[in-house]
């Protein structure tokens, strides 16, 4: 941290960078390597599965069929099924977890809690869990006989076939993720939390405000452009959503818990059939690409 | 504030709703754990969810001879794979955010633009013709496989170039004048003094890279060449009356590494999480 300090005293200078001279390839051999990578496994990736998209892939080679992928997939009621659970998961599930996010990183940050290392370091762990191995402990505990129906059934509630039925399935993917990212969330809060002004709330305090007064009128707009940006990131995060499905409910029962991003690997890599599966992609490269429009201007109306 | 205040109603809710919110964050890994440690009926029989089980042997040799994967192989193959992924794109992405920060030169501008518009892109987008572009290069079933799509870390370049950003020119320009040749400068000055970002984004690529499941499960099929994500994942799928213990004592196993990574680089870890927010 010391040598950011030290930096930060150096005083302000041209950015042309300095006033001696060097060789003018200098620079080229700089981002050669990662451009010859840059464009060799995204750039062309990117347009090759445009022109994928566009055609049937069959023996090997490409046969150009214009829109007849796309036109496929606007029919295709399982795509469309797979787009409405993940905008259901989603609209659930984000808001509940940044409200919990919020909630928790202001308890987090009080000054009257004790233990607070241990506590956060607590929120922090889940983030450490491999998707694939947090999903699967989730699923013993959704199990028919599994931990949350043993708690249920001790309070008098029958079980749940908790990823057998469409709608539990759904609760149980939005049970998981929260699980996992909530943490992720509370940590970056906290961080932001941290770089607000101390007097300020001293302040409040000494003019009587109450706590529940300061939250609403003071840390929330401080924390409004963080919240945003935790929500929209979640948003595309939740609009690639696969390995929990995957590992949960493989999609079912019945589709309620199929995501695009399943389908797609369905569709590509069970099916091969490479055309869709690249439609499937841009589709939804679109529809992520609408959202991040959305995220810039939200986030500079959040910083104003 | 007095050093010593009453504890409160408000503060015994307060301790009250962490201490949920602790217990349910922390209590599936326990219970991960310990689960490994169970027979079926265990696991799923109306016992306290609490103590540890007799199982660990049973659930280990079922795991080393009747699972169908070789879980310290998949760890190891993860661990190469991240690693070697991390070290290179690190490196690249530092190259390419100092020469954007530091040097004026023609199409820069350019270049940025399009890495700009790239990140908008999810990656999914590049599956199909990337397992095209490995299958024609006989490179499925490999592990470079896995990583050269992991070395495009357009996000890394932003951030290094960010750092580079206030980097002191005058110290580069005296080492010039020293007779050293750029490429000496930039591994002998600007890179230790980069220590704290390098990890940060270090550790933010290999998170990514060893949590990673669906790209590693479409490119490696063969079992001795699976990394823990795909391995964990069949794993569920490939028992048809599975030893649930098993299965957890393979999640278990495969939690451990980066539990030890995070115990060891708890700073580094908690600010590059931070700056892979704020990109």
């Amino acid at each position: 941290m010391s040598s950011t300090l030290e930096r930060e005293q150096i005083p302000a200078r041209r950015r042309h960078r300095g006033n001696v001279l060097y060789p003018a390839s200098t620079p080229y051999w700089f981002v050669a390597p990662f451009l010859v990578i840059f464009l060799a496994f995204l750039v062309f990736p990117i347009i090759y599965s445009l022109v994928i998209s566009f055609s049937q892939w069959s023996a090997g080679s490409l046969h150009f069929r214009g829109l007849f992928q796309y036109s496929k997939l606007f029919s295709d009621g399982q795509f469309w099924h797979s787009l409405a659970n993940t905008f259901i998961i989603l609209i659930i599930q984000v808001p509940v977890m940044i409200g919990l996010a919020a909630l928790f990183a202001t308890l987090l940050n009080s000054p009257r809690l004790r233990w607070k290392p241990l506590f956060q370091l607590g929120f922090f762990l889940p983030i450490l869990i491999d998707s694939v191995a947090y999903s699967m402990t989730w699923s013993f505990i959704l199990d028919n006989h599994g931990l949350i129906n043993h708690i249920l059934n001790t309070f008098g509630i029958p079980s749940v076939n908790w990823l057998g039925n469409a709608v539990a399935a759904k609760v149980s993917i939005m049970l998981a993720i929260t699980w996992h990212w909530t943490g992720y969330n509370v940590v970056i809060l906290l961080g932001g939390m941290q770089s607000m002004p101390s007097e300020v709330y001293e302040a409040a305090r000494v003019d009587g405000a109450s706590a529940i007064r300061q939250w609403f009128s003071m840390t929330l707009p401080l924390l409004r452009p963080i919240l945003l940006f935790e929500a929209v990131l979640s948003t595309i995060g939740t609009m690639q959503l696969f390995t929990e499905p995957f590992i949960l409910t493989g999609g079912g029962p019945a589709n309620s818990t199929l995501t695009p991003v399943l389908y797609l690997y369905k569709m590509g890599f069970q099916t091969f059939d490479f055309g869709y599966a690249a439609a499937i992609a841009y589709v939804l490269a679109i529809i992520i690409a609408v959202f991040s429009v959305i995220q810039m201007r939200l986030t500079r109306g959040g910083e104003i | 504030m007095s050093a010593k205040r009453r504890f409160t109603v408000s503060d015994f809710f307060l301790h009250l709703v962490v201490l949920i919110g602790f217990v349910v964050s922390v209590y599936p890994i326990y219970w991960m754990f310990v689960s490994s440690t169970q027979d079926n009926e265990q696991i799923f029989g109306q016992s306290t969810y609490l103590g540890f089980g007799h199982s660990l042997g049973a659930n280990f040799h079922d795991l080393m001879v009747n699972s169908g994967i070789n879980i310290f192989r998949a760890v190891g193959n993860s661990l190469e794979i991240s690693i070697i992924a991390t070290l290179i794109a690190v490196l690249l992405a530092t190259l390419a955010g100092y020469a954007f920060a530091i040097y004026r030169f023609r199409g820069s501008k350019a270049m940025f633009n399009i890495f700009l518009i790239s990140l908008m892109i999810p990656p999914q987008v590049t599956m199909i013709p990337l397992f095209i572009l490995m299958s024609k290069f006989h490179l499925i079933n490999t592990m470079w496989a896995v990583i050269l799509p992991a070395l495009v870390t357009v996000f890394g370049v932003f951030l290094m170039r960010q750092s580079f950003m206030t980097f002191p020119v005058e110290l580069l320009d005296a080492a010039r004048i020293d007779g050293l040749g750029e490429g000496r400068i930039f591994l002998r000055i600007v890179l230790p003094l980069m220590r704290p970002i390098l990890s940060s984004l270090g550790i933010l690529t290999f998170l990514a890279s060893w949590t990673n499941l669906l790209w590693p499960l479409i490119v490696l099929d063969d079992a001795s060449k699976y990394t823990i994500p795909v391995a964990l994942s069949t794993l569920m799928s490939t028992q048809t009356s599975p030893n649930y213990g098993m299965i957890m004592l393979g999640a278990s196993i495969a939690t451990i590494p980066m539990l030890v990574i995070f115990l060891l680089l708890r700073k580094q870890f908690v600010s590059g999480i931070m700056s892979g927010f704020y990109r």
